[in-house]
């Protein structure tokens, strides 16, 4: 188990230092001169002026250098500061984080509440009215872009009704309406994975002999069903999660959040290069630890996986495939066990 | 319905009852009229002819976004998938495996910021997250097809690499290419129109549903039809891009049984 863990951990690293290479390069390459965001209070600098300032920022030097300085740097936990506000960018990052992860969580409870009913409701009634209703509504949500959908919850619950607070942070009531535009998609999608993976279950011969010992319907689908469903669509949910924090700059900037993803839009408009690569480091790094923490919840529930360690890797793979936003998640995944039938 | 979008977008300049550039300040956030089907945004613009206008800008960048990504991941994907013992296939797949670990609406969001708002920047970002994902899948289906008894007697009668892949891997895999990438088209449409929205994406004076929420932002109790038009015609069209892929998909699981 520890060894599962730690081999996680250094994955996550190694991934990790490919995002810092390429956010490093991607903020050379970009256009926009860093020099004259830093000069830009000044009227005419001079020569010396500007030789200073790239002294100041360490652009004089190879890109080598520069990186591995810039490295250690972050390693150290220091990510320079902006360039719009001369603060330390770690601190004005960590000020703002919970907000992020606060809609992040609100965002998933939503989305596994809708999406787990919603899946098992409509796997067990395949064919049904009521699953092609709800498998109707599953393409209608995913097809809904998270901004439309709270722009229309700020129509009828804030301008209408005027029953919910539509803007900034506060109590409990501020969180439903942003939690509510990025989850009620994100539960569709979920609902459809469920839905295939159960019904590629209740296929098996298991479920069938469980029904003929005449064991009760709750229990069929708690033990025999959806605990073979899970292992899949648990490693979804982490992947969707990332979806979710992703999606959540957007749903910040619609509704004021003042969250991390807010203050990365600001940051663009201002071409403040190290909030953004802090800003790709710091999600990437709470990513790898949800996903981490995902795949530890999936040991405790099966603690097989931990003894079969990355033999599992097939199965994860089918699932990683799936698109990356999770919301066509049924479809790759079908297209792989078609090439594993040739 | 898609192919009505297609054609919407293709003969929007014959379509569109006004000039979709034309500020007319006088006229501005008017309900629908004779003049104006849809009524007119703050500046006085053809509602209408501005979702015409951004139909074709929608189209054309998704399209052109999964033309790339889907050429790259198939070239990648191919590559690896027929040298999947070599050293370039562990290379590839590590380079994937990279990309593929952080999400990729969030990795877009990052690129596009790091290039500076602009049409082509979200499509270069987008086609830079989404290529991994095609080359994975594709590398996957290329190995399932180079173990065939077929190309395994091409490859023993002398026949080169690179006739196998045109002639005897990529007929194989073109159609389930093509349910990947109409598969894809919703969602695409949704993430640039998500980046345009928060003005990453198109400017000012373009026409761009993401940008024309955002812009009926501000008026959203004065005149809320102004927002509600765009935000249908986004769903409409991503739902019919949906259902289509979704049929497909089906079709592909039935050709595999």
């Amino acid at each position: 188990m520890i060894k599962y863990i730690s081999k996680r951990i250094l994955y996550a690293f190694f991934v990790l230092l490919g995002v810092s290479l390429l956010t490093f390069v991607m903020g050379r390459v970009a256009p926009g001169d860093p020099v004259d965001t830093l000069l830009s209070n000044k009227e005419n600098p001079t020569l010396e002026e500007r030789l200073e300032a790239e002294e100041y920022l360490g652009l004089n030097r190879t890109w080598t250098v520069q990186y591995f300085d810039w490295l250690m740097d972050v390693i150290k936990g220091d990510f320079g500061n902006s360039y719009k506000t001369n603060q330390p960018v770690l601190h004005e990052f960590m000020v703002r984080l919970p907000a992020t992860l606060l809609l992040t969580f609100g965002a998933t409870i939503a989305m596994l509440l809708i999406g787990f009913p919603l899946g098992i409701a409509s796997a067990l009634k395949k064919g049904k009215m009521l699953d092609m209703g709800i498998s109707l509504y599953n393409t209608i949500a995913i097809s809904i872009p998270s901004f439309c959908l709270g722009i229309l919850l700020i129509l009828v619950f804030g301008v209408n009704l005027k029953l919910l607070p539509v803007m900034g942070i506060g109590g409990l009531k501020h969180l439903i309406l942003p939690s509510l535009s990025i989850g009620v998609i994100a539960g569709a999608g979920l609902a459809r994975l469920i839905r295939i993976q159960m019904l590629a279950v209740i296929k098996m011969n298991h479920v069938t002999a469980a029904r003929v010992f005449g064991v009760s319907n709750f229990r069929i689908v708690k033990n025999h069903i959806l605990k073979n469903a899970l292992p899949p669509i648990i490693t979804a949910i982490g992947l969707m999660i990332g979806g979710l924090l992703g999606g959540s700059a957007i749903i910040e900037t619609l509704f004021a959040w003042p969250g991390a993803g807010s203050f990365l839009v600001q940051a663009i408009y201002g071409r403040d290069y190290p909030v953004i690569q802090a800003y790709a480091l710091i999600m990437a790094g709470v990513y790898m630890l949800i996903n981490i923490g995902v795949d530890l919840i999936y040991g405790l529930l099966i603690p097989a996986k931990w003894l079969v360690g990355d033999n599992d890797e097939n199965k994860k793979d089918t699932v990683a495939n799936r698109d990356y936003d999770g919301l066509n998640c049924d479809r790759s995944g079908d297209i792989c066990t078609d090439s594993g039938a040739e | 319905m898609v192919l009505i979008v297609i054609g919407l977008a293709i003969f929007a300049p014959i379509l569109a009852p006004n000039d979709p550039q034309k500020i007319d300040v006088m006229n501005s956030l008017n309900h629908s009229s004779r003049e104006f089907p849809l009524g007119t945004d703050q500046l006085g613009r053809c509602i209408l002819s501005r979702l015409l206008y951004g139909a074709r800008t929608s189209l054309m960048v998704t399209g052109l976004v999964l033309l790339v990504s889907i050429s790259i991941g198939t070239l990648v994907g191919t590559v690896a998938g027929v040298f999947s013992d070599r050293l370039i296939d562990k290379i590839f797949t590590a380079l994937c495996e990279v990309l593929l670990a952080f999400p990729g609406i969030l990795f877009a969001l990052v690129i596009a910021g790091m290039l500076g708002p602009g049409v082509l920047n979200i499509m270069i970002a987008i086609a830079i997250v989404s290529w991994a994902n095609y080359a994975r899948v594709i590398r996957g289906l290329v190995i399932g097809v180079k173990n065939a008894d077929y190309v395994k007697a091409a490859r023993v009668a002398g026949t080169n690499h690179f006739h196998i892949i045109t002639w005897h891997i990529l007929p194989n895999i073109k159609n389930t290419i093509g349910t990947l990438i109409v598969t894809d088209i919703g969602s695409t449409i949704l993430t640039i129109s998500g980046l345009s929205f928060i003005g990453l994406g198109a400017q000012a004076s373009e026409a761009e549903w993401g940008m024309m929420i955002n812009e009926a932002r501000m008026y959203i109790t004065k005149s809320p039809q102004m927002i509600l038009y765009p935000i249908i015609t986004i769903i409409a069209v991503v739902l019919a891009f949906n259902l289509i892929g979704d049929a497909l998909a089906s079709n592909e699981e039935l050709e595999g049984l």
